[in-house]
């Protein structure tokens, strides 16, 4: 790691986390509507009651299109300035997935923390479950809390997650910028067609996916393991693309 | 001072300086400006402006303090005008005869002129 | 210790942009890098800075190959005719970002600089006009304290008061922080003292690469009566010619005679007629 890394690293880590900041505030927000919403008033023969339920397990989801949308906006506008600040491509990328890690860690640890934390809550007789997707997929059960062994693989889950859905909007965004205009068009349509498609296509030519959702769903570390070859799979095509880019201002695309 | 185009910038600044010195803006083992505040001033190149300078050293009309800059030597302005009333027939008074004689004046005719500009310029 | 460009070509699809370019930039000289709009300047910069890549040959930084090299272009501070900030990026938080990648970054002169051209360092990068957009640039550049500096068009928009101001704390950063730099620009009258090394390109070719004063020596200008002229001219590498009524200048590649012919008066060419007259002998033999 040199210096010009290590400044880019640096740069981009305290950009992002910034972002994610904000996010955070937001996210923390709504589990407070959630708690708040949870509570009702029940009016009957005996007198009133206060009776309620609620769930929250989306931090995990909205994290990963937070980071969707960072990998959509965040790699061109770093890349210009590290290109005027001396800093080669190749170091710019790599510390533009590197920074998208630390940052997907930390979201991920932090959102951990926060349903971790809230899960506990048995206020009166309102129950107000917070889970996350590692517990809806691999426990079972969102009424139950957690071990800390299980909140590390949650967190682990999330942070493959973040990281992969931050890969997948560098990939798009990197992929429109280098495409000429015709080609983009193709792109643009032919997106929602394979991803609507190639599941029907599939099933029509009897190819089973059932093995692979199987596999996926039996433990967490193959879940995390899918995700991270997705995710250098998509970066070695990032780089492909970037390699020979012409670096210039957005006004020329 | 603004450069004219037609000779030498380097050639230019010499003279300046030679002005400089006969007109006592630059007083005998006194400093002159730097390398770099004649390139910022004058907007030229500091290869340029040394070369100017190495003109007059070369010449005994400037020599180097080491560590301090540029002074004018002693008795540079001596030199200077030695050396121009020497070039002042060629520089002068070829060029005023030439155009004397173009204008159909006699040597008398030019004499008094001489005497009159005597009286008149200060 | 020198920035050295070997057989360079840049082909986009029919166009051949630049057609193996050769040539070092060193030595802490100031070089001009000179030619019409399209002839190549901005491709050759933008490839010496890797923020395009050659269609062949190489550019080496002390000896080092600059394509995706960290601490090679850590040695080179471009000065675009582009903004490559980010959007909502204001100055200060710009001269941070200098700061934090450039450890040589003189932010005390930077702030310094700023306020002689009058740059609100509070505003948007990207909101700063066309002048004050260059400024910015500029300013970077001079405060970056580089081993080689590029300023591609570095006056684009700016008065000439702020011209003038440019050139003279160019002038006067070269004396207290010597360093390569390049300049390339159009404003050739603007630059002509200040270049001690002077690169032509034209139509992706380097077709002069000397020290300022040898090229300008070895041209002149003579004019007088036409016939008179057209006389003289006779034998001589006539680089362009101008007539107004009676009176002829010409441009002549080579050496005046010690002697010239009655009526006829001899000039020294500078830089930017040097430059046009050759302009115009190429565009000839093409």
């Amino acid at each position: 790691m040199n210096r010009s890394f290590k400044s880019a690293f640096r740069y981009q880590v305290t950009d992002l986390l910034k972002s994610t900041a904000i996010f955070f505030v937001v996210m923390l927000a709504l589990c407070a509507a959630v708690i708040i919403d949870a509570f009702s008033v029940s009016t009957s023969d005996s007198g009133f009651k206060i009776i309620g339920s609620s769930s929250f397990t989306g931090m995990g989801t909205a994290s990963a299109i937070c980071l969707f949308i960072f990998g959509i906006t965040a790699p061109r506008s770093n890349l210009r300035l590290c290109t005027q600040l001396g800093v080669s491509r190749r170091s710019a990328f790599l510390s533009l997935l590197l920074s998208a890690l630390a940052v997907s860690a930390a979201l991920a640890s932090a959102g951990e923390v926060l349903m971790g934390s809230l899960q506990h809550i048995s206020i009166i007789h309102v129950r107000i479950n917070f889970a996350d997707l590692y517990q809806m997929i691999y426990v079972g059960s969102t009424s139950v809390t957690l071990r800390f062994a299980q909140h590390l693989n949650s967190a682990l889950l999330v942070t493959c997650l973040l990281l992969c859905c931050f890969t997948c909007g560098v990939f798009l965004t990197l992929l429109f910028w280098r495409l000429n205009k015709g080609w983009r068009i193709v792109a643009a349509i032919s997106i929602p067609f394979l991803i609507n498609g190639v599941p029907a296509l599939l099933y029509r030519f009897g190819v089973d996916m059932k093995p692979l959702f199987v596999w996926l769903g039996s433990r967490v570390y193959h879940l995390d393991l899918f995700l991270l070859l997705l995710t250098l799979a998509l970066a070695a095509i990032e780089w492909l693309l970037l390699r020979h880019a012409y670096i210039r201002s957005p006004s020329s695309i | 001072m603004t450069f004219q185009d037609e000779r030498p910038i380097f050639l230019q600044l010499s003279e300046q300086l030679e002005e400089g010195i006969l007109s006592g803006a630059y007083p005998e083992e006194s400093q002159i400006p730097s390398i770099t505040e004649f390139s910022v001033n004058y907007k030229i190149n500091p290869a340029t402006a040394l070369k100017g300078i190495n003109r007059l050293v070369d010449a005994g009309l400037l020599y180097k303090k080491r560590g301090l800059g540029m002074f004018v030597s002693t008795g540079a302005r001596e030199q200077l005008l030695s050396q121009r009333r020497e070039n002042f027939y060629q520089n002068f008074v070829e060029k005023l005869v030439r155009e004397a004689k173009r204008l159909g004046l006699t040597p008398g005719q030019l004499t008094e002129m001489l005497k009159r500009g005597f009286e008149d310029v200060d | 210790m020198s920035i050295e460009v070997k057989n360079l070509t840049k082909v986009y699809g029919d166009t051949v942009a630049l057609d193996r370019v050769s040539t070092t930039f060193g030595g802490d000289q100031i070089y001009g890098l000179l030619g019409n709009n399209g002839a190549g300047k901005t491709t050759l910069l933008s490839i010496i800075s890797d923020r395009q890549c050659p269609t062949g040959g190489a550019v080496f930084v002390d000896g080092e190959p600059v394509q995706n090299n960290d601490s090679a272009l850590g040695r080179i501070f471009m000065v675009g005719e582009q903004n490559l900030f980010p959007d909502n990026m204001r100055v200060h938080k710009g001269f941070d970002a200098a700061q934090l990648f450039y450890p040589g970054f003189d932010r005390a002169y930077a702030e310094a600089a700023a306020q002689k051209f009058g740059l609100n360092t509070k505003k948007k990068i990207k909101s700063l006009s066309t002048g004050y957009a260059s400024i910015f640039r500029l300013i970077l550049g001079l405060s970056v304290s580089t081993p080689y500096v590029i300023f591609d068009e570095p006056v684009l928009g700016l008065d000439a008061q702020h011209r003038d101001m440019f050139y003279r704390m160019l002038m006067e950063r070269y004396g207290t922080h010597p360093a390569t730099f390049i300049l390339s620009t159009h404003l050739i009258a603007e630059v002509a003292g200040l270049i001690g090394h002077t690169v032509i390109i034209r139509g992706g070719r380097i077709i002069k690469d000397a020290p300022t004063e040898s090229l300008t020596a070895e041209a002149y200008s003579v004019s007088g009566p036409a016939n008179k002229v057209d006389g003289y001219l006779v034998g001589k590498n006539v680089l362009s010619v101008n007539t107004l009524g009676g009176l002829k200048t010409a441009s002549v590649q080579g050496q005046p005679e010690s002697c010239l012919p009655e009526g006829l008066e001899l000039s020294q060419l500078n830089l930017q007629d040097y430059f046009i007259s050759l302009m115009e002998e190429e565009s000839k033999n093409e």
